[in-house]
């Protein structure tokens, strides 16, 4: 017998540990992008550029690359002694920053405050959103100290939420009353709701008849970004609007109801899901006049928070991103019903979610948290009180919604917290904070940087 | 004529897409002798390879020819230790396996039908040294857990191998290559000898990552017992097209150092250096592997160290895996294999299992049919668990399988 040598080749294996973090951004930048970045580059370009501006739009842009920490193996990640398989399937929000919470104006008339973005959503650890809500109130705070108080509040609210609905106390949504930053945010929506303020911006009505302001709402930033513009669709575009309007508005709107009088595509808002296709459709309403006319929004949806590595269904329970999104919107809100005109279509390969786009729908914004924490000690006072409220909310969706199992969430997740209240506000602030700690750094690294190039070599002409 | 081509070589086939077809059934290459029996039947995936080993044909696993009794071989004739490359006009395969599945986990239990395996291979002879082939596969359209498919389709097909290759002779050197969506060489290797792919990917596949394909062009020299093959491609994989401007380069060097008509023994060595994704990500393996094989059954044995894992650069990780399949009374088996990954940073993930499987019909050795009641085990510890200390993810997942591979040959 004869073996020969063999050739064998081993590289060199150093790797610096901010290369490594680098290549970690850019590589889920990309995965997240690509596709946008294929079909509107510039509009990307301006997303990361939005990202670039601070370590809040920084984490809003970057939710996919916090689950991807939180859950890939390959580095050492910090363990959390509060959780367990059935715990790991709880439906979460999935991205539960603090501005993605706003109010709404149920079917009955009453105004909410709860979660208002399910782009994320998906069954994974309660312990990973609980998380993701304490690093945006850390920096929102914009201090390390007031954060952590910040965090320890939530995760106080969260565990007392759960172990009330664990024993069966009634629950509902955060109204009016509930904090003086939420009945400003309430009282706003409300009046300009009313008065149709979103529809009358976008469409104003002279002499009886709509016509789209097509421009910019807003000036353009001086860093280039897009903040509020308006502008045509072409046929093809609008062909797509008109068949996502027939099928959505089949249990929803009667058919004169639901003719179509205007439609634009507005770009601007969010951040993670800035490159995504947002639609802004003026529908005919009860009567030809032009004061119930309805302002509809159709958005672009694309998956939720894929959650590697547990055992699961090859394929998701939901046909579609966008039918995901509204199917665990109603599931996570206190009330299923918080917006009526809520729905989705299936227009090609593009998933959309339909939603009410009238000034009821208004978000929280992260500067009045800001402004808050800079403020007096009344106003941290207030902040903090803010901040049990959103681990309460976040802890109302966890708890009442089923699970992949098809339990409630409080049944699995209140026997962890039994008894070690104090153990797991502990271990969600030393949680939250290191990951708030990984976002400002990732900022760091990155915001100086010609992100767009980097990330997308390929797509440059 | 159209044969059906009996059953492919065991040996590393590591270059250019196509497996050599293995000699017809009654048509063993007149110098050699017959070699152990496989046990899977045609082992490898594609066609007919041009390239692939001329190690002499196996009979059908199920089969009771000669072939199963050493003593009857003739001592002077050995089997060839690589395949020539193969002349038949037209080539063409399908290999196909299907699951019922049933996962039993923490929480709900899944039940599921799923293809877990579809692919469709042809090769052209252009002329007598140089062939083209083509080889497709389904995948699900959407990703694992996902919901947004294309236009709908659960299910798509997608290039698996599209290259044009060659090949010659000078004297004991023997080279060819083959230029395109080529197959990895080291993927190959592991392949061509395995023969539980219904069962599970190889270990390099399965928990590396490594992607059975790449664009790339592949080139191969044999002498004697050893041969060394070298691909440089992108790097990517079928998912992706290139993304940054390195290059990725594979070595696999074999060594067959027993051939004899009742015992191969073929050990390979594997290096590649490269980088994958926009961010030039590292994907850096070194390691090898052995595969055994007898009248009765085979074995077969690899171990990678890898720098880079999947999209982190910063991991870094050994993997060690075997399996074992091997023939108990006629048409039934038996097998087991699993594998293993053992992060530096902490951590382990693992699967094992194993199988009974029978050959309910035979059909003289051109094709495989296999039934297939199975176990598959996951489980994961430390830092490679999917939430540290919480939850490892574990599965034990039951399974029937239907796997067949259906050859056919025009010469």
């Amino acid at each position: 017998m004869r073996i020969p040598a063999v050739v064998v080749l081993v590289a060199s294996c150093a790797s610096p540990d901010a290369a490594d973090r680098e290549q970690r951004i850019v590589t889920s930048l990309a995965d997240d992008n690509y596709l946008w970045a294929l079909r509107d580059p510039a509009l990307v370009e301006r997303k990361l550029a939005k990202m670039q501006r601070g370590p809040y739009e920084w984490l809003r842009g970057t939710a996919n690359l916090f689950w991807r920490d939180v859950m890939e193996p390959g580095a050492q990640r910090t363990a959390s002694a509060f959780g367990d398989p059935a715990s790991s399937r709880v439906l979460l929000v999935g991205d539960p920053h603090p501005e993605n919470a706003g109010t709404f104006r149920a079917a009955d008339g009453t105004m909410i405050v709860d979660w208002n973005d399910f782009d994320s959503t998906g069954y994974g650890p309660f312990t990973g959103d609980l998380r993701r809500l304490g690093a945006g109130l850390v920096i929102a705070a914009e201090d390390a100290a007031l954060g952590g108080e910040l965090v320890r509040r939530a995760a106080t609210g969260y565990a007392m939420q759960i172990a009330a609905i664990a024993s069966g106390q009634p629950t509902g949504p955060a109204i009016a009353g509930a904090h003086p930053l939420l009945d400003d945010e309430l009282a706003t929506a409300k009046t300009r709701g009313d008065r149709s303020y979103a529809l009358d911006e976008l469409a104003p009505a002279t002499n009886g008849v709509r016509a789209v302001a097509f421009g910019d709402l807003e000036p353009v930033a001086a860093d280039g970004v897009y903040e509020d513009r308006v502008t045509p669709v072409a046929p093809e575009v609008a062909d797509w609007i008109d068949r996502a309007i027939a099928q959505w508005r089949l249990g929803t709107l009667d058919a004169a109801a639901a003719v179509v009088k205007l439609r634009a595509r507005r770009v601007g808002s969010g951040v993670s899901s800035y490159a995504a296709y947002r639609f802004n459709v003026v529908l005919e309403g009860a009567t030809p006049a032009v004061d119930d006319d309805l302002l509809i929004e159709i958005k672009e949806t694309r998956e939720g928070v894929i959650v590697r590595g547990l055992p699961r269904w090859s394929a998701a329970e939901w046909d579609s991103p966008a039918a995901r999104a509204v199917a665990t919107q109603r599931r996570l809100q206190a009330r299923p019903d918080a917006d009526p005109l809520l729905g989705h279509a299936l227009v090609g390969g593009l998933s959309l979610k339909l939603r009410h786009r009238e000034a009821y729908q208004r978000g929280l914004d992260r500067d009045d948290l800001t402004a808050l924490a800079t403020g007096s000690t009344a106003d941290r006072a207030r902040l903090g009180d803010l901040a049990e409220i959103y681990g309460e909310m976040l802890a109302r969706a966890h708890g009442q919604a089923r699970t992949e199992d098809g339990v409630l969430g409080a049944t699995v997740i209140a026997p962890l917290l039994a008894g070690r209240d104090a153990a797991f506000v502990d271990d969600i602030v030393q949680l939250a904070t290191q990951d708030a700690a990984q976002v400002i750094a990732d900022h760091a690294l990155m915001k100086d940087r010609e992100l767009f190039p980097l990330i997308f070599p390929e797509v440059l002409p | 004529m159209i044969r059906t081509a009996m059953m492919m070589v065991l040996v590393a086939a590591t270059a250019p897409a196509l497996a050599q077809p293995e000699p017809r059934a009654g048509e063993a290459p007149a110098d050699v002798t017959p070699a152990p029996p496989t046990v899977e039947g045609p082992p490898s995936a594609s066609p007919p390879d041009p390239t692939a080993d001329r190690r002499p044909a196996p009979p059908p696993a199920g089969a009771t020819a000669s072939a199963t009794e050493p003593a009857a071989r003739g001592a002077a004739s050995l089997p060839p230790v690589f395949a020539p490359w193969p002349t038949s006009r037209l080539a063409l395969e399908l290999e196909l396996t299907s699951h019922a599945r049933y996962a039993s986990k923490a929480g709900t239990n899944l039940s599921e039908l799923r293809l877990d395996r579809g692919e469709l291979g042809a090769r052209i002879s252009l002329g007598r040294q140089a062939a083209a082939e083509l080889r497709v596969e389904a995948i699900r359209s959407a990703l694992e857990g996902g919901a947004l498919g294309i236009d709908g389709d659960s299910t798509v097909v997608r290039v698996k191998y599209a290259s044009v290759g060659g090949g010659a002779t000078f004297g004991p050197l023997a080279l060819d290559g083959a230029f395109g969506f080529t197959p990895d060489p080291w993927i190959r290797t592991l392949e061509d000898g395995y023969t539980l792919k219904p069962l599970s990917r190889t270990g390099s596949e399965r928990l590396l990552g490594w992607a059975t394909s790449d664009l790339a062009g592949v080139v191969r020299a044999a002498v004697g017992p050893a041969r060394l093959s070298v691909a440089v491609g992108n790097g990517e994989g079928p998912r992706y097209p290139e993304r940054n401007t390195g290059k990725t380069s594979t070595a696999v060097a074999e060594v067959v150092a027993v051939n004899q008509p009742s015992l191969r023994v073929l050990v390979a060595a594997v290096g590649r250096d490269g980088s994958i994704g926009v961010a030039r990500v590292r994907d850096r393996r070194a390691g090898g592997g052995a595969t055994v094989s007898t009248p009765w059954g085979r074995a077969g044995a690899e171990v990678i160290k890898a720098w880079g894992i999947g999209d982190r650069g910063d991991a870094e990780g050994l993997e060690v895996g075997g399996w074992l399949d091997a023939r108990i009374v006629e048409r039934v088996f038996v097998a087991a294999r699993g594998a293993s990954l053992g992060f530096t940073g902490g951590g382990r993930l693992s699967t094992f299992g194993g199988a009974i499987a029978v050959e309910p019909w035979g059909d003289g050795g051109r094709g495989r049919y296999r039934v297939w009641l199975a176990l598959d085990r996951v489980t994961s510890s430390g830092a490679a668990m999917p939430l540290p200390d919480a939850d490892a993810g574990d599965a034990t997942i039951a399974m029937l399988i239907v796997s067949a591979l259906a050859p056919l040959v025009l010469d």
